[in-house]
């Protein structure tokens, strides 16, 4: 099934069809906030919350959009809320670099990464992330931040260029 | 590269991410091709996606692990989140105060809750709130929690001669104590060590309708019905099974072998020495065999609570409706007669309500204008009386 074919039973009544949604993107949804959140119980809050919402909103839920853009729409929107509050420490990529939250990856790579996200425009990284980690199409991207979709794209390609610029210098620094 | 190229970079990129229609996508590709200034350009972006994805994270928490359950039955079980939506109830139910004052005589009307209004848009929890039909209190139900949490055990495969059946029980019901009806099949789910997953109750005075999810361990199922039985009288019961077990065997098959290659190319980590590309290539590799077992193990545990548990839909109607379901003909005289009255009560106290509505917006307004027109309409019937008797 679909998700959105799933989404729409859940919507009926079979919170079997949920499950099914939550084994496909609790992964997903988790590393969305793990990447953007400092502590880890924190993005375990908003992930939770996240499929709070969903489950929340299904009554009204309607297939009007691929159901991933809809749910890190409501990620993305839930993120925002929590960075409203001035409580939450919100991780800037590269910022705390004592605790990278990537054991699985090699350190010095996840690093380098994250202090070449650091170093972009807010609104530049978060057009990136959004594409490369959460595999948005432009359009869901640009409607999620309210941007026309050449911006997008334009910001998309700017931060990519920076970031093959970075990955030039560390490789050139690394061989040194 | 634009000057001189048919394709500007960003189109280049667009063309790495299929953002492209196939006829233009099909024209940079050949461009890309033939092009070493673009093929440059797309190696390097391509290099660039390979980099930013080594950023992999640790498989989410236990808590979030625990799978579906966890997630709905955390909207009740965590204690904040009411106060948190709290405002926005507030918010709501003062605007529609205001609202029905305001639309005055469209009170009357039967209130339809809009639910399809802003169902795509992406919202906050408390943008989305159903208060008054969705009671998520009736989520703590202790059995969700605790499946959740249990859920965590290992999985084996079922013994070779046992089956593993997901049940699903849809019933329909008719009550004549509707007022009551929520509590009792809550009592009744609770005495068997079920959770109730979903309860919504709505439709106009006196037609009401309670829909419930519920769930119940398996081995509890007969005991279950028989209760629900009870609430009323049965109109419509139906079983429907699903044979799980093969997927289930199949799901933990799968997991072990996951695992075992997860630890090969671990082992493969430790001992191989290659460029940084290969190493990056085999942790890319480790992580994406974690993900599919975790993601398997997730789909694994589902299933088995789908035999573990089985679910039970009720549809619970208030008997004033569904008699009123059959044709005229099939039910006694003295019951139209009776089911007439109370038509004819409610009605009356529609009208009534509605001339006071009516009144109560349009009745300053009428003033208002007749105080304005009082003395231009005196003063004109004054000339035209002295007009008429000078004639």
């Amino acid at each position: 099934m679909t998700d959105d074919e799933l989404m729409l039973a859940f919507r009926d009544g079979r919170t079997d069809a949920f499950e099914e949604l939550f084994a496909r993107y609790r992964q997903p949804v988790w590393a969305f906030f793990r990447r953007r959140v400092d502590d880890p119980e924190r993005a375990r809050e908003l992930a939770q919350d996240t499929f709070t919402a969903i489950v929340e909103a299904a009554p009204r839920y309607q297939p009007r959009a691929a159901f991933r853009s809809y749910l890190f729409g409501i990620a993305f929107n839930v993120l925002a809320a929590a960075r409203r509050k001035a409580s939450l420490r919100v991780v800037e990529p590269g910022a705390d670099l004592a605790e990278p939250p990537a054991p699985a990856s090699d350190p010095s790579d996840v690093i380098w990464v994250r202090q070449a996200l650091a170093a972009l425009d807010a609104d530049d990284r978060e057009i990136l992330m959004l594409r490369e980690y959460e595999a948005l199409a432009y359009d869901d991207i640009a409607a999620l931040l309210g941007l026309p979709l050449n911006t997008v794209r334009s910001r998309l390609f700017r931060a990519r260029l920076a970031l093959r610029d970075a990955l030039i210098g560390h490789e050139t620094g690394a061989r040194r | 590269m634009t000057g001189t190229h048919p394709v500007t970079q960003e189109e280049v990129m667009a063309w790495l991410d299929g953002e492209l229609p196939a006829p233009r996508a099909a024209e940079i590709a050949a461009h890309v091709a033939a092009c070493a200034d673009c093929g440059a350009l797309a190696d390097e972006l391509q290099s660039v996606s390979r980099r930013v994805a080594g950023w992999t994270v640790e498989p989410p928490p236990s808590e979030l692990q625990a799978g579906a359950h966890g997630a709905i039955g955390s909207i009740a079980v965590t204690p904040h989140r009411r106060s948190r939506h709290r405002p926005a109830l507030l918010a709501a139910a003062v605007a529609a105060t205001f609202a029905v004052a305001i639309l005055g005589p469209l009170a009357l009307r039967p209130m339809h809750r809009d639910g399809q209004a802003n169902a795509i848009s992406v919202g906050l929890p408390a943008a989305t709130p159903v208060p008054d039909l969705v009671y998520h209190d009736s989520l703590r139900a202790l059995g969700y929690v605790s499946a959740a949490k249990g859920s965590q055990s290992s999985l084996a495969p079922p013994p070779a001669d046992q089956r593993m059946i997901a049940r699903t029980v849809t019933m329909s019901l008719t009550t004549e104590r509707f007022d009551d009806i929520r509590t009792a099949l809550e009592r009744a789910t609770a005495a068997e060590d079920g959770s109730v997953v979903s309860l919504s109750s709505g439709g106009e005075p006196r037609r009401r309708t309670l829909r419930a999810t519920v769930r119940v361990p398996a081995a509890r199922l007969e005991a279950a019905l028989a209760a629900f039985r009870a609430l009323g009288v049965l109109k419509h019961e139906s079983l429907a099974t699903d044979d799980v077990t093969d997927r289930y065997r199949d799901l933990t098959i799968r997991i072990s072998n996951a695992r075992v290659e997860e630890q090969r190319l671990v082992e493969l980590l430790k001992t191989r020495t290659g460029t940084v590309k290969d190493v990056l290539d085999v942790e890319r590799e480790i992580a994406r065999v974690r993900g599919e077992a975790e993601r398997m193990t997730a789909e694994a545990e589902a299933t088995r609570n789908r035999a573990t548990f089985s679910l039970v839909t009720l549809e619970i109607a208030e008997t004033y409706r569904a008699e009123l379901m059959p044709a005229p003909g099939d039910l006694p005289v003295l019951t139209r007669l009776r089911n007439a009255f109370i038509d004819g009560l409610g009605a009356a106290e529609l009208s009534v309500v509605g001339v006071a509505l009516a009144v109560a917006q349009f009745g300053p307004t009428l003033v208002a204008w007749s105080l304005l027109l009082a003395l231009p309409i005196w003063w004109t019937a004054r000339r035209l009386r002295a007009f008429v008797e000078r004639s």
